[in-house]
């Protein structure tokens, strides 16, 4: 486990994508923090915000050539053949572009220490964004290790993650659209002769399901500097599921009788 | 092998196949599935769990623990005789983070659980529930509007407008017509509320008007927060200080009294009325003779000078005397738990010394021994004046029947609206002027809950532009490009490794 | 030892391997022969636990891989076809983590690994990048990962694929060092390869076990059977019902037939020559022969003689 942990880890800096990660990330956060800087104070709560909206972009990059990478390059071979634990080594990889994740954060920690330095605010609010802005963070990278191990092809995975990515931010789009969508099927159904109500009900309840996914919704508090329990239950059960997910996906080839 | 040969060759394999295949990859596969599922059904139910038995479960680290609420609300909650509704009129929104409703949800949330079940917490659209709004307000007596706060206790109703309940900074506000949060109000303003509609008797406060008074909000919302009943009073027209008028205040007026007020106040005061009169350098070249007369009697005057301070201790910028730490006298310092006071420009507030010997004055917030006083515009190169002045004095006359009560402020920090979102000690000040009234209407036990000041995120010790372009470089291209060329220096090395 | 039963793999509705069973005993060099496509990869990615096959079982001194894969799975070095090669990484860095992977305890890592370099003959390029590796050397690497952990089996599919003649010797002379060790399966489509090294052959074609034996036993079913390309500038019906009366031709098969020209495949029974034959026979009609020539024996020659021997002896092989 550890095995792969360390060679994903450093095939990260081994060729320019780990680099580059970092040096994009850098450079984007920079620019954020420097155009504060002129405006005499900075709530990093404010980058941090800024930097999870971004990161639909970043993640997929990082997160494209976990497994796919292996299926094409027959490496994989490796994972099977090897007497190591196969969960063990999909949560390796996961934990290996996390990683990678919490290096390119240490420029946030740079800008932290440059804030105090000017005798400027870091405070819970700004802890609370950030550790926000890193539990976003991990749910993505599970996602986009998910992705990855989807298919074979690895732009195929980037843009997989990316979109589902992209489409995180709009949950309460689609939620309210499922709820008219409900409301409407069921009202086409009203042989049962359920009042209106019950049915504007199950519209709500409906919407507000699909609401709970919304990862945003959930560490909105922790934006603004309560720590609360629930949101970080929330992210590391999210993280959880989808590496089993994904660890079911990569075991399938002990079953599956396409391959 | 002829056509029927491979037809059924072909069947044969599928079913053989099927059968081979459902044996052992089915049942593993039928074993993933439900694996996944359950799990699923795990994350669920521990979601839920902490959602319902933890939820209280939260750190709150911010400096003023902004959504904390104090013991004195904890106090209120705890002893609700009846049943208190509070009612958001909009959709709760999802995303809290982005508007002026993070400040409150979460502090509600902690409302709720504090008051033991007699407090609820609710938000409805009112266009989607109509029926609700009317059973609020039957009698119409308010008009309950989208986006306000609603509280009912019994049959009282209050209407709270968010945007009062936070403190703006006022120079923002009338220079560029922006709203920049500075302090946040709610938990004043709701646990106020909430005394006053589930109180019994509440005192009254009278503030006088018509002398183009500077704005008294600010302490309205505290004394509301006492239960006290806040009226405006325009003593000129109505030629009478009601009979239920426990306290009166003269905010931060621009010109004179009247003679018939002046007259009305002094039977007022005689009969053992109370009365804050509050003036601020602003209002220095309006000469305020009837004021000064009735003051006079009690031996006070608000002089026209202004105050300097040059004690280095008390001043918090030392280029800038003007604005400085008052010192507030024992008696006061150890009844409030405060030994100073930021006060800014101000008057001196002189005690006289012919005083009647029925009539007892002390200061309540002095400057140091090394300040100085002169006319508005006049700089003492010399100090000739210097000495310690008053900023705020009291002054109470004991006749057989009743004891006649004064507070005369020369300085506004402390209870106008406008100074006090303007300095950085606005709670605290507000939180002096409260205590100040409490000492003069006699209920000691209730305190008022200070203000939460917004964190400011500025840089107290600024980079230079010469500094910010320096520090603008290392974040943008200088980090970056150590990024980038170690990976073009790895990427070259191993290439031809 | 490992005990193949009835391994049966279908890709979808494609039949991959049809019913297999064998053994491979300790310190045996089993050769598993078969033209491309016949299912070697297929049984040797099975066999190592990286498919599961439809149905049948694998055991591995006991261990059964889908069962007690994690025992099977130490006991067993695998070099698939392409070598799982990471193209990033240095030798050295590579088999560092092939041991740690291996479960190899890390106060022998240095060791083990020094010992590979030398055995593969990989140890001046132990510093190199993978990617910037000749074929030859990557594809030694590969059997070097396959050596870490000293596994008791060994299992190398077409370990000298795309190497020159001399490496080959190389990988051929290093095989049998390896034997003293190791049970080694290998495969390959060449069947001079096979001979060479292994103890016992077994033939896959089409997904079928269609010969099990010693390459001795087996070149004797071979040799003496040839194959004889025929070109006649006649294409009268006759021909072939001349050609079948000669005696000692087993088989007769028309490759292309044109005006004026025939073109044939004639097989002849083991230790018949039959060419003499043929040329009397061809020129006692006036049919010219344009064209006469011995042919090797292919795989498919192989598998269908062995298949119509089997035949013939009432089936099995």
């Amino acid at each position: 486990m550890i095995a792969y942990y360390k060679r994903e880890l450093f095939s990260y800096f081994r060729s320019p994508i780990g680099w580059i990660a970092l040096a994009l990330y850098a450079i984007i956060s920079g620019f954020y923090f420097s155009s504060w800087i002129p405006n005499g104070g900075i709530d990093l709560s404010g980058e941090a915000t800024f930097l999870s909206g971004i990161l639909f972009m970043i993640v997929p990059i990082i997160t494209m050539r976990l497994f796919s990478e292996e299926k094409r390059t027959g490496t994989d071979v490796l994972m099977y053949t090897s007497p190591s634990n196969l969960a063990g080594i999909v949560i390796a990889k996961y934990f290996a572009a996390l990683s990678l994740f919490l290096i390119m954060n240490v420029v946030f920690g740079i800008h932290m220490i440059i804030v105090v330095y000017f005798g400027g605010r870091v405070d819970a609010v700004t802890i609370g964004s950030f550790l926000a802005l890193i539990l976003l963070g991990s749910l993505f990278i599970a996602i986009g290790t998910l992705a990855s191990a989807a298919t074979e092809n690895q732009m195929v995975a980037a843009m997989v993650s990316f979109t589902a990515l992209l489409l995180s931010q709009f949950i309460y789009v689609f939620s309210a659209q499922f709820r008219s969508l409900t409301v409407s099927l069921l009202s086409a159904l009203n042989v049962f002769g359920i009042g209106s109500e019950s049915i504007a009900n199950a519209g709500a309840g409906v919407e507000k399901a699909i609401n709970w996914l919304d990862p945003y919704a959930h560490l909105d508090e922790l934006f603004i500097g309560i720590i609360k329990l629930q949101p970080i239950v929330f992210c590391v059960m999210a993280d959880i599921f989808l590496v089993f997910i994904t660890y079911r996906l990569i075991e399938k080839r002990r079953w599956s009788q396409k391959a | 092998m002829s056509v029927r040969g491979k037809i059924i060759n072909f069947l044969d394999l599928k079913r053989n196949r099927r059968i081979i295949r459902d044996s052992r990859s089915g049942s593993l596969k039928r074993y993933a599935i439900g694996s996944v599922l359950v799990l699923f059904g795990i994350v669920i139910a521990v979601n839920l769990l902490v959602g319902l038995l933890l939820r209280d479960f939260q750190l709150d680290w911010t400096a003023t623990q902004v959504t904390a609420i104090s013991p004195e609300t904890e106090k209120v909650l705890s002893e609700l005789p009846v049943d208190v509704q509070i009612f958001g009129l909009f959709e709760k929104p999802d995303n809290v983070q982005n508007s002026i409703y993070q400040f409150f949800i979460p502090m509600l949330e902690r409302y709720e659980a504090a008051s033991n079940g007699k407090l609820t917490v609710k938000y409805v659209d009112p266009d989607t529930a109509p029926s609700l709004i009317a059973g609020l307000d039957p009698a119409g007596m308010t008009t309950l509007s989208k986006d306000t706060f609603v509280i009912k206790a019994g049959e009282r109703l209050s209407v709270i407008d968010p945007y009062d309940c936070m403190a703006y900074d006022s120079i923002e506000y009338s220079a560029n017509n922006r709203l920049v949060i500075v302090g946040n109000r709610i938990e004043m303003v709701f646990t106020g509320e909430i005394s006053y509609l589930t109180s019994g008797d509440l005192q009254k406060v009278y503030f006088m008007k018509g002398h183009q008074e500077f704005g008294n909000s600010y302490v309205a919302s505290i004394l509301k927060y006492q239960g006290y009943d806040c009226f405006d009073l325009y003593l000129d027209e109505s030629g009478e200080i009601p009979e239920d008028c426990d306290l009166l205040v003269l905010n931060l007026p621009q010109q004179d009294i009247t003679e018939t007020e002046a007259a009305i106040l002094s039977d007022y005061l005689k009969s053992g009325g109370r009365w804050i009169v509050v003036c601020d350098f602003i209002s220095v070249n309006e000469p305020m003779d009837h004021i000064n007369d009735l003051i006079g009697t009690m031996g006070v005057s608000l002089t026209t000078d202004l105050i300097l301070e040059y004690s280095p201790e008390h001043l918090f910028s030392p280029d800038d005397n003007k604005y400085a730490r008052g010192i507030v006298s024992s008696e006061y310092a150890e009844m409030f738990g405060v030994y100073y006071a930021a006060v800014g420009r101000s008057r001196n507030v002189r005690i006289n010394d012919a005083a009647n010997e029925s009539v007892s004055v002390r200061p309540i917030i002095t400057s140091s021994a090394l300040a100085t006083i002169n006319p508005y515009g006049v700089i003492d190169e010399n100090q000739t004046s210097q000495g310690m002045y008053n900023y705020a004095v009291r002054a109470t006359s004991s006749t057989p029947d009743s004891v006649g009560d004064i507070v005369v402020l020369g300085t506004g920090y402390l209870s106008g609206d406008e100074f006090l979102s303007g300095i950085g000690a606005g709670e605290e000040n507000a939180r002096f002027f409260g205590n100040i009234i409490l000492s003069m209407t006699g209920r000691q036990n209730a305190t008022p809950i200070p203000p939460k000041a917004i964190p400011s995120y500025v840089f107290t010790s600024s980079p230079s532009v010469s500094q910010q372009t320096l520090w603008s470089v290392i974040l943008i291209a200088i980090i970056p490009f150590l990024f980038i060329s170690a990976g073009i220096i790895v990427y070259y090395r191993r290439r031809h490794q | 030892m490992i005990e193949i039963k009835n391994l049966t793999k279908y890709y979808g509705d494609k039949l991959a391997l049809r019913n297999i069973s064998f053994e491979v005993r300790e310190k045996e060099l089993l050769g598993l022969l078969g033209p491309n496509g016949a299912g070697k990869s297929t049984l040797m990615n099975i066999l190592t636990g990286f498919l599961a096959s439809t149905s049948g079982s694998v055991s591995i001194n006991g261990h059964d891989i889908l069962e007690e894969p994690t025992q099977a799975k130490k006991l067993i070095g695998y070099l698939p076809e392409n070598p799982p090669l990471y193209p990033d990484m240095t030798v050295r860095e590579y088999l560092k983590f092939i041991c740690e992977l291996k479960g190899v305890p890390p106060s022998t890592h240095e060791k083990q690994i020094a010992e590979v370099l030398s055995l593969v003959k990989i140890y001046d390029v132990s510093k190199r990048v993978i990617r910037n590796l000749s074929k030859g050397y990557k594809q030694r690497v590969g059997l070097a990962q396959a050596l870490i952990g000293k596994p008791e089996i060994l299992v190398l599919d077409e370990p000298t694929i795309g190497l020159d003649p001399k490496q080959i010797i190389e990988i051929r002379n290093l095989i049998r060092t390896l034997k003293k060790d190791h049970t080694i399966i290998l495969s390959s489509h060449v069947l001079a390869e096979i001979q060479s090294v292994c103890d016992r052959v077994v033939i896959i074609y089409d997904g079928k076990l269609v010969a099990m034996d010693t390459p001795l036993a087996l070149s004797k079913k071979m040799s003496g059977s040839s194959r004889l390309s025929l070109t006649i500038a006649s294409d009268s019906e006759l021909i072939a019902d001349v050609l079948r009366s000669i005696n000692g031709i087993s088989r007769i098969t028309k490759l292309r037939e044109e005006v004026g020209l025939l073109q044939l495949e004639v097989f002849s029974d083991p230790g018949v020559d039959i060419r003499r034959d043929v040329f009397e026979a061809m020129a006692g009609n006036a049919w010219p022969i344009l064209d006469m020539r011995m042919n090797e024996l292919t795989l498919e020659d192989i598998y269908l003689s062995v298949t119509a021997g089997a035949e013939q002896k009432g089936g099995g092989a």
